[in-house]
């Protein structure tokens, strides 16, 4: 079912806060943040800087101190139940139960929760070539999230709430999940993700929030965050490389050279760049894909990035 | 209602072999222990005359001086401290599993996230409890039965009936003692298996040497083994009090259950 309310946002957090009892520090504070409809968020931060913490606030298992979450419209505490009818969640830790078989277990929650399409959940688990017959136990730990992500999708849900989705998952099955997220985007869900795997996050997010000790210390879209970072270029000249003069050029850096080869990386303006190999015989450019995993690790950092 | 019966029926499915090795484990016990009634049957004046001349102590522990009449022997041998123990042992241990255990592995959450309230979550695991525990007391009354008319106890169907009903319902009602702790709050779960104890063998001791210890029959007025006297069930009698006791202890232990559990945290 495609949604109309594209614009709309369909998961809003306001001011949340959460202080645990027995602590004095807050695990959550003054966290604001928007998932609009098609979007995905990737919610990124070190362990124990409140990811968990926040996802548990939206989906109710703990209460918020302060401030206030609405999921399609609707508060995360007050309407907890309403909302979880166009909710899917994966945890992090991927948790069964051992004494089913997967089948037994998609059965059961299905029954909890009956999924938009009956024959949906077996479509998934054929894509995930998951396997359902089998006792949970004595499943991989890749086989294990295959079963969570299905029972996270197999109700289309509005709003996907995934803990670490990828992990465990081999290639091909990554893949196979990065083409449930597209889809999922184009129906119109809005999909929060916290994740450690930065491949995973640029492959897949549209827009990223970095939480540092309980506080959202920077929100950028993909797009900024890529035009920030290094572009970093293998340039083959037919002579000897003008070596002293690229280590002229302000924001470049040498990072290898060779007899004709050299590699620069350059933030920012690429003009002078472009400017000086006019001058020289250049026979080949190469420009490696953009790697965000610095970009994100400056915000990972005590006292990193605070925008 | 319907997602109510699914965790129901998934809580029954999974314990469906520990309810039968309980059920085989206390239907052996009792059948050996009221088949060998046969062996007393007779001498029952004889022997209770010789327990007489014991300690008083001794038949406070068993709860009564008659220990060999068709009720004193049902009451010593079965139903004053051994059936209770070991419906106590079960019921304390399932209200655990039907939390506890369920919020250690985090399959809590996974129920959380689907459209179910807390409070229709938490009375599908109370009854799931409750159904276990009947049915090991339904296993346990037709054994009772059947054996006692194999060997002829001149006691009736009926109040064998009624006071294995009465056992299962005051046992069940520690467990749903420890239920409430667990579910109530992250504070009270620790305390869930210790209060549970307390209340129940620690009642049954006071109860026990409140005959002989000045002082201590007060205190056990407190403690619902105060109020529980199998040999009056045996024959045909059970105090209002017992029951408003016991019930009573349902009734607030399933409120405090769903008060505690709508607003806390889960772990």
């Amino acid at each position: 079912m495609m949604l109309n309310l594209m614009q709309d946002h369909l998961l809003i957090l306001d001011r949340l806060s959460k202080k645990y009892r027995g602590s004095k520090k807050y695990a959550l504070q003054n966290l604001s943040l928007r998932v609009a409809a098609g979007e995905v968020y990737g919610f990124l931060g070190a362990n124990g800087a409140g990811k968990s913490t926040a996802i548990r606030t939206l989906l109710n298992f703990i209460q918020p101190t302060s401030g206030a979450a609405t999921i399609l419209g609707k508060d995360s505490v007050r309407d907890s139940v309403a909302i979880k009818h166009d909710v899917g969640y994966l945890s992090g830790d991927v948790a069964l139960y051992d004494k089913m078989t997967g089948k037994q277990f998609l059965d059961y929650l299905a029954e909890l929760q009956p999924p938009k399409r009956p024959g949906y959940a077996a479509e998934l688990a054929h894509r995930f070539q998951a396997q359902l017959g089998k006792p949970i136990p004595e499943l991989s730990k890749g086989n294990r999230q295959k079963i969570g992500l299905i029972q996270a999708f197999m109700h289309e849900p509005s709003v996907i709430i995934l803990d670490e989705p990828t992990s465990g998952l081999d290639p091909l099955m990554q893949e196979e999940f990065f083409k449930l997220v597209s889809e999922s985007k184009e129906r119109g869900a809005a999909m929060f993700v916290s994740s450690h795997n930065f491949a995973e996050v640029q492959r897949m997010c549209t827009k990223v929030g970095f939480i540092r000790e309980g506080k959202l210390v920077s929100e950028q879209t993909l797009a900024n965050l890529a035009a920030r970072a290094s572009h970093t270029f293998t340039l083959t000249f037919a002579d000897e490389p003008p070596l002293s003069e690229l280590k002229k050029l302000p924001h470049t850096t040498v990072d290898a050279h060779g007899e004709h080869d050299i590699t620069v990386s350059v933030t920012g303006e690429l003009s002078p760049l472009f400017a000086l190999l006019g001058k020289h015989h250049v026979t080949r450019l190469h420009q490696q894909e953009v790697n965000l995993e610095e970009e994100f690790i400056k915000f990972y950092k005590p006292g990193g990035h605070d925008e | 209602m319907s997602k109510l019966f699914a965790i129901v029926k998934k809580e029954l499915r999974e314990r469906r072999f520990y309810l039968l090795w309980w059920s085989l484990g206390i239907a052996a016990l009792v059948a050996m222990t009221v088949l060998a009634y046969g062996s007393v049957q007779g001498k029952a004046d004889q022997l209770n005359k010789a327990f007489g001349d014991l300690s008083s102590s001794i038949s406070g522990f068993v709860g009564t001086s008659d220990v060999f009449s068709p009720v004193g022997y049902l009451n010593s041998q079965l139903f004053f401290i051994t059936l209770p123990i070991l419906f106590i042992i079960l019921s304390v241990t399932l209200a655990g599993s039907l939390i506890n255990k369920e919020e250690s592995r985090h399959t809590l959450e996974l129920l959380l996230s689907r459209p179910i309230g807390r409070s229709h979550l938490l009375i599908a695991k109370a009854l799931a409890g409750a159904l276990v525990v009947g049915a090991l007391g339904i296993v346990t009354g037709l054994v009772t039965i059947a054996c006692a008319l194999a060997v002829h106890i001149d006691v009736s169907v009926t109040h064998l009936a009624l006071t294995t009903f009465w056992m299962t319902l005051f046992s069940g009602a520690f467990g749903a003692l420890a239920f409430m702790f667990y579910a109530a709050s992250l504070a009270t779960r620790k305390l869930a298996v210790v209060s549970a104890i307390l209340l129940s063998f620690g009642g049954y001791i006071l109860s026990s040497l409140g005959g002989m210890v000045h002082g201590l029959s007060g205190i056990a007025k407190f403690f619902p083994y105060h109020y529980y006297d199998p040999g009056a069930m045996l024959a045909g009698k059970v105090s209002t009090g017992f029951i408003v006791y016991v019930l009573a202890l349902y009734a607030v232990s399933l409120l405090v259950a769903l008060a505690g559990f709508r607003r806390r945290d889960i772990e």
